[in-house]
């Protein structure tokens, strides 16, 4: 009796699961496979994630379109911005926008400059719940004289105008009576469950999120651009190899980012193509002299350098088509870098040694560790695993190159919070060596953020270069955005030859799509800034 | 009853505030900050430490657990740091889901564990026996992870390719329901969700229901040996129905008190099995929320977990008086 009942259950399963299977799949839907979720639906509530920054723009466009052109971001007006065009005042410390006439909220309402006003307006009044000062700290004002004219008044001349006066724009007649703080604006009925009622003003709708499982999108009707796929579904799935098993096995269509480990397996697959966002990202040893005092020395810094084979490590890793060696903190992404084209270290382990010895370090007791006054060179690298190009397998590489050379590595694996915190939160750095990493910025001030002053946060080895005091100050009072490239990239060399980092390799994410997406646009800048245009083969 | 099952829950207070105390201390003394999700360059660090103030992060570490008790103890949550949205409205999507697929896996462990271990016991030291016995062993040593990627790489894309190999045993690798879900009709729909719970209960209750099955042949082999099975048997009545009508019911005793031990094991194992399935439970919302220091969801997710353990166990127990009449609660 007990087995005819559990034999109808299974057979009564398997009739249910068969009749699933038999699902009609929609036409034009294209499903891609993100890691995390988004967050709050709000510009304004913008978290340093990437798949916020792309929804984000994508769902609410700003005054202007940007996007990765000769090696630099380059801004215009097209179906993505909402104003139509834009003119600098006499001085160009004021940007007036001009904006489209038939760019419209999608519940109906026209985008006008009040608009415009309350955005940035709300930007100041949510203080620290929008952390991102930057996009208004140098606008005096923002007026809208007329409903599709609005002018961004600025204190000074500077090269991120058109980036600052571009963020994405929420609807006024939404928002304005609600408290300025994120947890009251979260409390809106179509932030808690966006939906029909999620007022957008960009190519697509959302239609549906289920908080770590999907978001889906559909076509706004009211958009003034063609909108060439219908439905977008993005996927959270946050186990990478998961990810690429459901590419290969057709339920998803894009994957983003796909990590490193899995790229020459599906660089080797003819269904799929690999699109490289540029060599943005950069890893590199920070080496503190204040906790290991050989350091503090270039000399030795440099010999450090020369004993690792960056090229060979990316070899091993299968990852020299997805990466290359860094010769500094200015990525190749970058026009001028590829005009400059610094070199990396090479691999001389022997003039590495020499340098050593002319610095008083040698194997004086025969163990095969390099000492000095009875010290042995000998010190502790931190780095997280499941980060970064591969960081753990990279870190224990270098441990080995370094031990021919005669130094001394033990390695420690934190979790990445744990390991942020060691290095970039606790300003006392309690760290000798870190193999950690950076994603350089679009416009060169992460030279900046990285290396000047010797007291800054991100500064981490809390280096000290009297060129900097007088190139950085110059980059960021420059004007133009080429004038400041230049005193950036001239910091940037000065930094490559101090090497207060081992600068180890630039490299980027890639996505990975099916053959059948087409007309995509997949750059440094943005995976999805196109999404629209994507065409979908059958 | 009634007044034990009063006085278990009243007991299962300070245990709770025990397990809060905890796991708020191990979280704030842990390196990490959550204000690191927001940490870009061109963020002040002075925005940084407003953040930590306004979240109350600057505030000596009792006077922050104290606070979080009072809210606490008036139902509310506390707001996501990470997710900017209400705890409770992140509790409210996770909870279910977790259940489902705690539950299901339940329901597999003791189907199959009880299945094989019945078997084993009524063909003791048979070839069968022996073989279910190294399975079961196999089995039980794989970690639910490990199993978790396995299965998807065999079931979600290795079958995929074979064109014989039934449509209907070809499983999704992750999710809770297929993307066009909506536009199924009910049976469809129903179909889409068992497809989806498959190979995450699989992976979190296969173990489990090896080592039920262990216990359900000791059990078995003990219960069989018993004067009253002899009887039965001598009174000619089939072997299928001393096995399944006289035996089992005793031999299913113990295992009745297993279901307290393995909803923990459950739950527990559901932290890495919803990562790998992209199962958006609670375990993946605590893994999450862990990863990020979003101090108030890794709170009421623990809250959540550890009641819901509590509450396993007392069922467990009541279970156990109401199967087996020789237990008397005071």
């Amino acid at each position: 009796m007990s087995f005819k009942l559990v034999g109808l259950s299974l057979a009564t399963a398997l009739a249910v699961t068969s009749v699933a299977c038999e699902r009609q799949a929609p036409a034009r839907q294209l499903i891609i496979g993100e890691p995390s979720d988004v967050g709050l639906i709000f510009p304004l509530a913008h978290r340093n994630y990437d798949l916020d920054s792309e929804l984000r723009r994508l769902l609410y466009p700003g005054l202007n379109s940007a996007r990765w052109e000769n090696g630099r971001v380059e801004y215009s007006v097209d179906d993505m911005s909402l104003a139509r065009a834009w003119e600098f005042d006499a001085d160009s410390t004021a940007i007036t926008y001009v904006l489209r006439s038939d760019a419209v909220w999608s519940d109906g309402e026209a985008i006008d400059g009040q608009d415009v006003v309350f955005t940035y307006n709300l930007m100041r009044r949510l203080g620290s719940d929008f952390p991102y000062g930057d996009y208004y700290r140098a606008i005096d004002s923002v007026v809208a004289r007329e409903p599709r004219r609005v002018t961004f008044f600025f204190s000074r001349r500077y090269p991120q105008m058109l980036e600052h006066s571009g963020y994405s724009i929420v609807p006024e007649h939404v928002y304005r009576d609600y408290e300025p703080t994120i947890e009251a604006l979260a409390r809106h009925p179509a932030l808690r469950e966006p939906g029909d009622s999620l007022v957008v003003s960009g190519p697509y709708l959302v239609t549906e999120w289920l908080p770590g499982e999907r978001l889906a999108l559909r076509a706004n009707p009211r958009f003034a651009g063609e909108v060439k796929i219908e439905n977008v579904v993005i996927r959270f799935v946050p186990e990478a190899t998961t990810r690429v098993v459901e590419l290969e096995n057709g339920s998803l269509d894009v994957v983003n980012p796909v990590p490193p480990e899995l790229l020459p397996r599906l660089a080797e697959a003819q269904r799929f193509r690999l699109a490289s966002r540029g060599a943005r990202f950069y890893d590199f040893i920070a080496w503190n002299g204040a906790r290991f005092e050989p350091f503090a020395d270039p000399v030795i810094r440099r010999a450090l350098s020369l004993a690792i084979d960056r090229q060979g490590i990316l070899d091993g890793l299968q990852v020299a088509d997805f990466a290359v060696p860094a010769a500094g903190p200015w990525p190749p992404i970058f026009a001028q870098a590829a005009a400059e084209s610094l070199e990396p270290d090479p691999y001389l382990p022997d003039t590495a040694r020499a340098i050593f010895a002319s610095r008083g370090w040698r194997d004086t007791d025969d163990d095969g560790i390099l000492d000095r006054n009875g010290r042995p060179f000998r010190f502790t690298l931190v780095t997280s695993p499941g980060s970064g190009l591969l960081r753990s397998s990279a870190a224990e590489i270098i441990q080995a190159h370094l031990a021919r050379v005669g130094i001394d590595v033990e390695l420690r694996l934190l979790e990445r919070s744990a390991l942020n915190d060691l290095v970039y939160f606790d300003r006392t750095r309690q760290f000798q060596a870190a193999l950690v990493g950076w994603s350089s910025s679009l416009d060169g001030t992460h030279v900046r953020d990285q290396f000047w002053p010797p007291d800054a946060q991100y500064n981490v080895t809390g280096y000290i270069s009297a060129a900097l005091d007088t190139l950085i100050p110059q980059a960021l009072a420059s004007t133009t955005r080429d004038q400041a490239a230049r005193y950036w990239s001239e910091a940037a060399k000065v930094i490559a030859t101090d090497r207060p980092l081992a600068f180890l390799w630039f490299y980027g994410e890639a996505v990975a799509l099916t053959n059948r997406v087409r007309n995509t646009k997949i750059d440094t800048y943005s995976v999805y800034q196109n999404l629209h245009q994507w065409t979908l083969q059958p | 009853m009634t007044s034990y099952v009063a006085r278990r829950l009243l007991q299962a207070v300070p245990l709770l505030f025990g397990v809060l105390t905890l796991v708020f201390i191990f979280m704030h003394v842990a390196p990490g900050d959550p204000t690191a999700l927001y940490m870009r360059p061109d963020v002040d660090p002075a925005v940084l430490e407003q953040m930590r103030r306004n979240w109350g992060l600057d505030q000596p570490l009792y006077i922050q657990y104290f606070r979080w008790i009072a809210s606490f103890l008036t139902g509310d949550f506390g707001f996501s740091l990470t997710q900017n949205r209400p705890v409770s409205d992140i509790l409210l999507e996770r909870v279910p889901n977790t259940l489902i697929l705690s539950g299901t896996s339940l329901l597999l462990i003791f189907a199959i564990g009880i299945a094989i271990g019945i078997v084993q016991a009524v063909r003791q030291y048979s070839t069968m026996d022996n073989v279910l016995t190294v399975g079961a062993l196999f089995i039980y040593s794989m970690p639910s992870f490990w199993l978790g990627l396995m299965l998807i790489l065999i079931f979600a894309y290795k079958v995929h390719q074979l064109d014989w190999w039934p449509e209907f045993l070809k499983f999704p690798a992750s999710g809770v329901t297929s993307t066009n879900y909506d536009l199924f009709g009910a049976g469809q729909k129903l179909g889409d969700r068992i497809r989806h719970l498959v190979l995450p209960s699989i992976a979190l209750g296969v173990s489990s229901a090896a080592s039920v099955a262990r216990y359900m042949r000791s059990s078995m082999l003990e219960v069989i040996r018993q004067d009253y099975i002899r009887t039965a048997r001598a009174k000619g009545v089939p072997e299928r129905s001393v096995i399944l009508k006289h035996a089992l019911k005793n031999a299913l005793l113990p295992i009745i008190t297993l279901l307290g031990l393995y909803l923990p094991f459950l739950f527990s194992g559901a932290v890495l099995v919803e990562y790998v399935f992209s199962w958006p439970g609670m375990g993946r919302t605590i893994v999450d929320a862990i990863y990020q220091r979003d101090y108030p969801t890794v709170m009421a997710t623990s809250f959540i977990f550890a009641a819901l353990v509590v509450v396993a166990n007392l069922i467990a127990d009541i279970l156990y008086a109401l199967v087996d009449p020789r237990i008397r609660y005071e």
